[in-house]
């Protein structure tokens, strides 16, 4: 957890208006991944705006996350194709094999599980990202050799 | 004012500049349905129901958000309009408990149940409290089918019941923002807002935290403004809407609010703002405070005199007389000890009435802890002789070394049993008098509420005893600047009134900090009674307790019930027994909530204690009524679902061909369904709103298939049972029984409240039932008896999270 000199440095940089809420919340979740408690208090304080109005922003954008992202994030595609190609069954084994739902993260906070609209990787449905490196046409099989290799 | 006009659906009607097309019509006296607008809020376009058609404007805009405008052309009631609103309201109701809508017998339904349940958990309109004034269910019912084609998103996990005074059940929202805009309002920073968005969006503080924890200081004002019965105030919510409101003072803290009280029946139900606006905010206290205290059952209502060592009630004249006496004729020393939290002309009277008779004064703050150091270690010495107290500053022990001793206040003190003189007070809103208010100018408190019994104002008592003291030296001075208001922040909140903690008085105030009195603490810790060891709720509302007592056990009956109390101070209610294991030694009861005994039970988690289990009770179903072979329908509506399973599992022992059917508001009141279907030959499912099974009741199915059974037995609410008498084959050879629920007190026969009138004769429900022939049952009847404590009922309703209150 960050202290507060590390919001007032990135709040510093925007003027006091509510126009400004979402780029601030956007450079606190580039600096520490997620949005905390003590984010939405440090914010809501610089803006002059209650903790409710602050938390109405920020939940409403599927962008910012609230907890913890982990050291590696796996984002399985629920997109048109990878749909029909059984991405379904990918993220419940997924789910299963990590003990987490997607949007959670690991209690060793080593993966964190994320399903998105669509890579723009049709043609390998189903895919999925992990960190940065997409993985086509996955198997189960292939799932457990990925899951094993994170560390 | 500039004015101008337009025509609104063929009239020309007449308009302010400013103003939305919606207040114009509403100036002109023409109708839009709307939910989401307010006419102190600013406009928002949530709900989605003033749509209208305006020439030269594309689409269908929401009326409250457009400007009216010069010449304008508006159409309010198109068809495609009407098939919009349908649309969005049947969105609205599918996630909102609706079965009350869908089912055919509503209209009959609710003339016989004139007032909601007094459920936890409102699960249809008929166990919402909301019902009577609910701003929802007036829209829907003027643009509404029966029918709703969408899927039900109702879910238990809606609903929050932890905060202080305020139940929260996101079932029943239409995310109107209206609160959230009026905190906004009130407050200028909003503690509440939207979180999240589509499906699960939902007024909430951030990160979904209780409400208490942040920044929401309870003055309510969301519950006063929510359309629908979202936000509910727990315990008042029960009186329904209010006959009057009277501007008065809240008394409750040195700050001295202006506010509303609202009155029903002479009765205060609750508070609100006086108006919509900053300078009016009220706190906790103002609005959920004054109804607690003063309908709470701690208050002293007669005046006692003591007489040799008794104190036996008296009259006006005995207690002023025995006053007068005590003061005149003491020897020894004299102390008048008075509250700042009293009245201007009650702080007038004491001060004239110690001068009077040369006795020492003390004025505590009303927060104060205790009496001075000083003057205590003086009543302990014995150097006062008479003493008289308004409000609970003096200990039993303090009190029992004073000889002579009045005390003057609302609610049951512990000096009490010492007093010569005990003279019952009235409080806010029952005394026309006066304040300080907070310019130090004297303020007028008007009176809402007539003081029930001997109840009176400490001046009128002191008015008798010491005659006309208006001119006594008193000067008024405003407390309100040594007193940081509790409207503004809820840590400010007062412990104490007159020297009694508010909490003990309106629990709630244990959540937001308030401190616990000693007496209070004390009853927490006993521990007595039946251990729960099972507790679920079935459905909402409906819960399953099973308690250990191995004794009771070895002797149940299918059909029985037993009287519990959940704790020493709750009333004595049946329930009826669902399970029992002899060799286990348990027992298992069905409880619906529909009041303060249901409720506190309901609040019970495993291994907690019921205190007070007596059973079983009543005559069993006589089992030889029913042949091997021959067949029983028996019907189980709402907590009868539960009640005919063991009669069920016992008939098909004996080898009886069994069909049960089981009857519930919507799919989600559904229970028991597998356990029934193990023990039934064959099982029929039916809602009210179709959304599981078939459409309709046990009735309708009595009505279809009834006259094929050689027995049957109905088991339900009073409505239930009277609708099955009605279309039950008109057939005295068979068995046709129901099990009878009336109020009941010792379950043994003695009191007689269970009197029930079957067949012209008057039958005992405890000991001569609970199962009577349903042919030959006056059902009007047993409705009314059931309702005779309605008011009564509600004033006990518990104040606490969770129901487990000692006042």
């Amino acid at each position: 957890m960050s202290d507060t000199s590390t919001y007032k440095k990135i709040l510093e940089k925007y003027e006091s208006k509510r126009e400004n809420l979402v780029t601030a919340f956007q450079d606190i979740q580039e600096a520490e991944g997620f949005i905390s408690p003590e984010a939405i208090a440090e914010v809501s304080k610089y803006f002059d705006i209650s903790r409710a109005d602050a938390y109405s922003v920020v939940s409403f954008y599927a962008q910012f996350k609230f907890s913890k992202p982990g050291k590696h994030t796996i984002k399985v595609c629920k997109g048109t194709a990878c749909h029909v190609r059984g991405s379904g069954n990918l993220l419940s084994a997924l789910e299963e094999r990590l003990g987490i739902k997607e949007g959670e993260t690991t209690s060793d906070g080593l993966v964190s599980l994320e399903r998105v609209a669509c890579l723009g990787a049709c043609a390998l449905a189903p895919a999925m990202v992990v960190d940065e490196k997409v993985y086509g046409r996955v198997t189960l099989a292939e799932l457990d050799k990925i899951l094993k290799g994170l560390k | 004012m500039n004015t101008f006009k337009l025509t609104i659906d063929g009239v020309v009607v007449e308009a302010e500049q400013g103003m939305t097309v919606l207040q114009a019509a509403k100036r002109a006296g023409l109708f839009i349905p709307s939910l989401c607008a307010h006419d102190e809020l600013s406009p928002y376009g949530a709900c989605r129901l003033c749509v209208v058609e305006i020439d030269g404007i594309r689409g269908t805009p929401t009326s409250c958000t457009t400007p009216a405008a010069e010449g304008m052309v508006v159409r309010t009631n198109t068809e495609q309009l009407q098939t919009q609103r349908r649309r969005t309201i049947e969105l609205m109701m599918s996630g909102h408990p609706s079965p009350c809508f869908s089912c055919d017998s509503r209209e009959d339904c609710e003339v016989e149940k004139s007032t909601p349940t007094k459920a936890g958990i409102a699960t249809r309109c008929g166990a919402c409290s909301n019902r009577p004034g609910c701003e929802l269910r007036g829209v829907a019912m003027g643009n509404f089918t029966r029918d709703i084609d969408l899927p039900l998103l109702y879910s238990i996990d809606k609903i929050e019941r932890d905060d202080p005074f305020i139940d929260k059940d996101h079932n029943l929202c239409i995310l109107c923002g209206r609160c959230f805009r009026t905190c906004e309002k009130i407050h200028d920073k909003p503690a509440i807002s939207i979180a999240n968005r589509g499906k699960k969006a939902k007024i909430s503080v951030e990160f979904g935290k209780a409400w208490s924890s942040e920044e929401c200081r309870f003055c309510g004002t969301c519950v006063d403004e929510c359309p629908t019965g979202c936000l509910t105030d727990r315990w008042g919510k029960w009186f329904g809407v209010q006959d009057s409101l009277v501007e008065s003072v809240c008394t409750l803290c040195p700050n001295h609010c202006k506010l509303m009280l609202k009155v029903k029946q002479g009765k205060i139900i609750g508070a609100k703002m006086l108006a919509l606006k900053k300078e009016n905010a009220i706190c906790a206290l103002g609005k959920f405070g004054i109804a607690q205290i003063v309908n709470s059952p701690r208050r002293i209502s007669r005046m006692q005199v003591k007489v040799g060592s008794e104190q036996i009630p008296s009259s006006f004249e005995d207690a002023v007389a025995k006053i007068k006496s005590l003061f005149e004729e003491s020897a020894g020393g004299k102390l008048v000890i008075s509250s700042r939290d009293a009245y201007v002309e009650t702080r007038r009277g004491l001060r004239a009435l110690a001068k009077k008779y040369g006795a020492d004064f003390v004025e505590l703050a009303g927060n104060a802890e205790s009496l001075d150091a000083q003057t205590l270690s003086k009543i302990e010495n014995g150097e006062y002789e008479t003493v008289l107290v308004l409000g609970n500053w003096l200990s039993a022990e303090a009190a029992s070394k004073i000889k002579h001793l009045i005390v003057a206040d609302f609610a049951k003190s512990a000096a009490q049993k010492f007093a010569d003189v005990v003279l019952p007070l009235s409080i806010v809103g029952e005394t026309s008098a006066t304040v300080a208010g907070a310019d130090g100018k004297p303020l007028g408190c008007a009176k809402a509420s007539e003081p029930a019994l001997d109840r009176r104002a400490t001046f009128e008592y002191l008015n008798a005893v010491i005659g006309d003291f208006s001119g006594g030296d008193f000067e008024l001075e405003s407390l309100a600047k040594d007193f940081a208001s509790p409207a503004l922040d809820k840590k400010n909140l007062p412990n104490k009134f007159l020297g009694h903690y508010l909490s003990d008085f309106a629990p709630d105030l244990l959540k937001l900090g308030l401190k616990k009195s000693p007496e209070a603490a004390e009853i927490e810790n006993s521990k007595n009674g039946f251990e729960i060891l099972e507790k679920k709720m079935l459905v909402p509302n409906f819960h399953s307790i099973k308690i250990s007592a191995p004794d009771a056990a070895k002797y149940v009956k299918p059909g029985q019930f037993a009287i519990l109390m959940a704790n020493a101070n709750s009333e004595r209610s049946p329930f009826t027994i669902i399970d029992w294991d002899a060799k286990e030694g348990w027992i298992e009861f069905i409880v619906e909530e529909v009041g303060r005994s249901s409720s506190e039970l309901g609040s019970l988690k495993k291994g907690d204690r019921i205190a007070v289990m007596s059973g079983p009770l009543g005559t069993p179903v006589d089992l030889e009524n029913f042949a091997p072979g021959s067949s029983a329908l028996l019907l189980g509506g709402c907590y009868g679902i539960g009640a005919i399973y063991s009669i069920a599992r016992a008939l098909k022992e004996k080898g009886v061909k069994t069909t049960c059917a089981i009857e519930a508001s919507t799919s989600y009141m559904l229970y028991f369904k597998d356990k029934l279907a193990a023990v039934a030959d064959k099982l029929i499912v039916k809602t009210r709103d179709g959304t599981e099974g078939t459409k309709g009741g046990c009735s309708d199915v009595l009505a279809e298939i009834g006259a094929n059974f050689d027995s049957i037995i109905a088991i339900g609410c009073v409505f239930m049972m009277k609708k099955c008498a009605e279309s039950a084959p008109k057939d005295d050879s068979k068995t046709q029984l129901c099990a009878l629920n009336p109020i009941m007190v010792d379950g043994t026969g003695m009191c007689g409240a269970c009197r029930v009138n079957v067949g012209g004769e008057t039958k005992f429900a405890c000991v001569e039932g609970p199962f009577f022939p349903l042919l030959k049952v006056d059902f009007k009847e047993l409705g009314k008896r059931r309702t005779a404590y309605k008011l009564l009922e509600i004033e006990a309703m518990p104040r606490h999270i969770g129901g487990r209150c000692h006042s």
